[in-house]
């Protein structure tokens, strides 16, 4: 590959953070260049920067820092340590930032101290009485300058693993940017590997950012997302989905000083999804939100169309609010550490989605081999981001034409009005996307009993979800009639009548409540294996 | 039967305020054209329903409506989450659908939590107001605001829901207890000071602003409703224009969270922050001697009770929603229905403009 195809890699934080040794390492590993504006400078001036401070004075050497901004911008295949301040200037870091990715690297006082006192270089910053106490009051002074950056911690790691880290961040495939305009409302739905630490440059924050998660989520991934003012955590679980929790957490963000200029941040999956958009709904009448999904199921379905909601005890999502995100950003990198079997819950609505709209995407899914395993996924980040991106762009083109839920977003439910009830009655031991996989092989039943669709057509759906290893018939426990009568307490029926998405033809679906209730029992005892 | 109407503009979420004596039989109207499929669901609070039982029963009973019936108890102390859920598990237990109504029968409480539940509700059913109170005809029933409160402050939790209709008769103000009238004739006040001289040359002729002073109640309804709709027509969401109706507010608030929630009215704390942002006005932004004493002059005809200033007040104020970068805005008066936002360095000044 030549120079010109590689953008430069820049490295900034405090002293001794090991900008230099990351950097060759990085160097080396990627066959990059190295550059360090400390050790350039000091060879073009024949002087070392502490004699040069006391020749010519500070202004001047910034100015040179300027200079050299300027003048490594200009190329590419680098990788750049920097010095210190160098990138706390915005004009530098403007500049110099254009021609490349940003990353700051952060360790703990004690440790900054420790490294500095044992790399033999002379740092006139350290010369005072209690240096430990002058690095941190340091630290707090720039760290505003360093935030803006994505952080990578170094404590208790070599440079090796850090490099490891970076590395693997920059082989990701380039971010995918699927623009959304929903209403008067347009943002970006971003699909990549490794976004997280790129957080507030991503959805453009700049006031105050709280993070709501989840303990499993949140002990991941909350420290990759750079800084943040406040994290809520709350126990994993549906089970938490309430106006209770919504209290507690609007509490907790009253007593941290959230306000109104302030972005919550959601990152997990569908319960932080819709719970975390259902605060910042509501939170002082509404405040701006970011959508994290961190598993497959609330990347496709939960985190775009602005619907929030909670759980009342007659019912799932019976509480809720239309919020449009300010952005939405899917990590897919975060889905490495997902279980089997939410993995394949979220394959459902993959499918769902090729089923209703996209012939191509189910090709591609029939082709490929879904079932989750660490290594495979791995193996095949690029294809499964594709994968996340298509299945997306189906969802994106049905709610833009209706934002507000009015008709054609309907289609949406394919399989819904019986994976609600499964689920329901189920008491949530059968899993969303297990319940969507049902539920999908009953509409496409009841669809080749009204006569709409050809068996042929069922079975290819019965194969495509199974290959995803996914359930394609009721539990014997879930009576028919039992079930129908879960499915008439659902919310979704209209004054009165279940409405229900048929199916056609791949891509061709549409929405009736004139389904005679014997045909809907029929297909229920059917599929009541 | 004379109505005014004042024309909410608002997109596809226009509506009307029917303003004046018997304008709640509008609702048996509007019911009976009420054919969704959906059911009706009439959340009220204790007071309201024991003067008004009959007609309520009537509405419950009615075929076209058959109104389910909420009563909630009376009080500041219902706009908690602790009620809100309560309200939609019933909602949910009479199987409200997406084509209900839920109609608010009552005062600013009964308003912004059965407006919030209808908010919240399958993400959004209808909801029509029918303020009981002067201070809801005139304030909290139009402009869709609604909320809930925390024990950290007032109205942290809430959304924007416009409603379908407002009825606002003015007959049922014959009942009002003298403190509650006042509380609303303090927003009027506030109205007029903001954005309407001619309600304010009422005002100041008007010698006793109290519920026997022979105000002309559907005038001063109508023309602080129309105000407010003009500004709510620019400005639904509060991200500019509307902060101008938050006038003598922030330090309402504030005194309201700190005396405990339901000791002082909200239109007396609005009387008592006014008193203070004039003040204000006069040391910063030029609000001219002769003008601030018209000013304060018809402020103090509305009575307000002794108040106690302790640490907390401040803490409240510094807890406003309306603050922007951790610093507190407020709306103050250049002239008399000229206002503009400042942002003092120290929120605590307002309580000592208030204090000396």
């Amino acid at each position: 590959m030549e120079n010109g195809d590689k953008k430069n890699i820049i490295l900034t934080g405090f002293m001794a953070t090991g900008k230099t040794t990351v950097g060759r390492t990085l160097a080396s590993q990627l066959g990059y260049d190295f550059v360090d504006t400390d050790q350039l400078i000091e060879s073009r001036i024949g002087m070392t920067i502490a004699e040069f401070f006391q020749v010519r004075g500070e202004a001047a050497f910034r100015k040179m820092e300027a200079d050299l901004a300027r003048e490594l911008a200009d190329k590419s295949g680098l990788v750049i340590a920097t010095g210190g301040r160098f990138m706390l200037d915005g004009d530098n870091a403007i500049t110099l930032g254009k021609s490349g990715r940003v990353f700051c690297l952060v360790a703990t006082p004690e440790e900054i101290l420790q490294r500095a006192g044992s790399d033999g270089h002379v740092r006139p910053l350290l010369q005072v009485p209690n240096p430990l106490e002058h690095i941190i009051e340091l630290l707090q002074q720039r760290k505003k300058g360093y935030g803006q950056f994505p952080q990578f911690v170094t404590s208790d790691k070599s440079p090796e693993s850090v490099a490891d880290d970076l590395a693997g961040i920059l082989a990701g495939g380039p971010d995918v940017r699927l623009p959304i305009a929903a209403s008067s409302d347009r943002y970006e739905f971003i699909v990549g590997g490794g976004l997280l630490p790129f957080l507030s440059q991503l959805a453009g924050i700049e006031g105050p950012i709280a993070i709501i998660t989840d303990e499993t989520v949140g002990s991941l991934y909350a420290q990759s997302c750079g800084p943040v003012d406040v994290v809520v955590t709350i126990p994993p679980g549906r089970q938490h989905k309430t106006l209770a929790t919504a209290q507690s957490i609007s509490e907790q963000l009253v007593d941290a000083d959230f306000d109104r200029s302030g972005t919550i941040v959601a990152l997990g999956g569908t319960v932080i999804s819709e719970l975390a958009g259902f605060i910042a709904a509501t939170y002082m009448r509404g405040v701006d939100c970011v959508q994290c999904p961190t598993s497959l199921l609330a990347m496709i379905d939960t985190s775009i169309g602005g619907k929030t909601g909670v759980d009342l005890p007659q019912g799932k999502n019976l509480i809720g609010a239309f919020k449009q995100p300010k952005t939405v950003i899917a990590d897919v990198a975060t889905l490495q550490s997902l279980p089997p079997r939410a993995f394949a819950s979220g394959m459902a609505e993959v499918i769902k989605h090729s089923l209703i709209a996209d012939s191509d995407l189910l090709r591609k899914i029939e082709a490929g081999n879904w079932i989750q395993t660490a290594g495979e996924i791995r193996q095949q980040a690029t294809e499964l981001q594709a994968l996340v991106a298509q299945a997306i762009q189906v969802k994106i083109n049905i709610v833009q034409e209706d934002p507000y839920d009015q008709g054609r977003r309907a289609v949406l439910n394919f399989g819904h009005t019986f994976a609600n009830a499964l689920e329901h009655l189920s008491h949530h031991s059968i899993s969303h996307g297990e319940a969507v996989a049902m539920g999908m092989v009953a509409a496409a039943h009841l669809s080749v009993r009204l006569g709409h669709c050809t068996e042929e057509l069922q079975e290819r759906i019965e194969a495509v979800l199974k290959s995803a290893g996914l359930p394609i018939r009721i539990p014997a426990a879930l009576a028919p009639d039992q079930l129908l009568k879960a499915m008439r307490s659902d919310k979704k029926k209209k004054a009165g009548k279940l409405r229900y998405v048929l199916l056609k033809n791949i891509g061709d679906v549409f929405v009736t409540d004139e389904v005679p209730e014997e045909a809907v029992l029929g297909t229920l005892a059917f599929l009541n294996s | 039967m004379a109505i005014d109407i004042v024309h909410v503009e608002l997109g596809e979420r226009s509506y009307s305020i029917h303003i004046g004596g018997g304008a709640w039989d509008l609702l048996e109207e509007y019911l009976r054209g009420w054919n969704s499929g959906g059911k009706v669901m009439l959340v009220t609070d204790e007071r309201v329903s024991s003067l008004y039982g009959h007609r309520i029963e009537k509405l419950a009973m009615a075929p076209e409506s058959s109104a389910v019936v909420v009563v909630v108890p009376e009080g500041e102390g219902s706009k908690s989450f602790r009620h809100l859920e309560d309200l939609c598990r019933k909602m949910a237990g009479a199987g409200l659908d997406r084509s209900s109504l839920v109609v608010a029968l009552g005062g600013g409480v009964v308003g912004d939590l059965a407006g919030l539940a209808a908010s919240i509700y399958l993400r959004g059913v209808s909801v029509i107001q029918i303020p009981t109170t002067l201070l809801s005809m005139v304030d909290s029933s139009t402009g869709g605001k609604t909320g809930i409160n925390l024990p950290e402050g007032k109205n942290q939790v809430g959304s924007f829901h416009q409603p379908q209709a407002v009825y606002a008769d003015t007959d049922v103000l014959g009942t009002l207890q003298p403190r509650d009238w006042y509380s609303g004739m303090a927003e009027v006040v506030k109205i007029s000071l903001t954005l309407d001289p001619e309600l304010f040359a009422y005002l100041e002729k008007v010698e006793d602003l109290g519920p026997q002073g022979g105000v002309d109640t559907r005038f001063i309804v109508e023309a602080a409703c129309r105000r407010k709709a003009e500004v709510i027509s620019l400005d639904e969401k509060e991200a500019g224009p509307r902060l101008v109706l938050n006038f003598g507010h922030s330090l309402a608030h504030a005194l309201e969270s700190s005396a405990g929630l339901g000791e002082i009215r909200h239109g007396e704390a609005v009387a008592i922050g006014m008193r203070a942002a004039l003040s204000l006005s006069k040391q910063m932004c030029g609000l001219d001697e002769g003008q601030y004493q018209r000013a304060l002059a018809v402020v103090e005809k509305i009575p307000v009770p002794e108040i106690r200033y302790d640490r907390s007040l401040e803490k409240f104020l510094a807890r406003d929603k309306k603050r922007v970068g951790g610093r507190v805005r407020y709306v103050l008066l250049e002239d008399i229905g000229r206002s503009i936002y400042v942002t003092p360095d120290d929120p605590g000044i307002l309580v000592r403009a208030l204090r000396d």
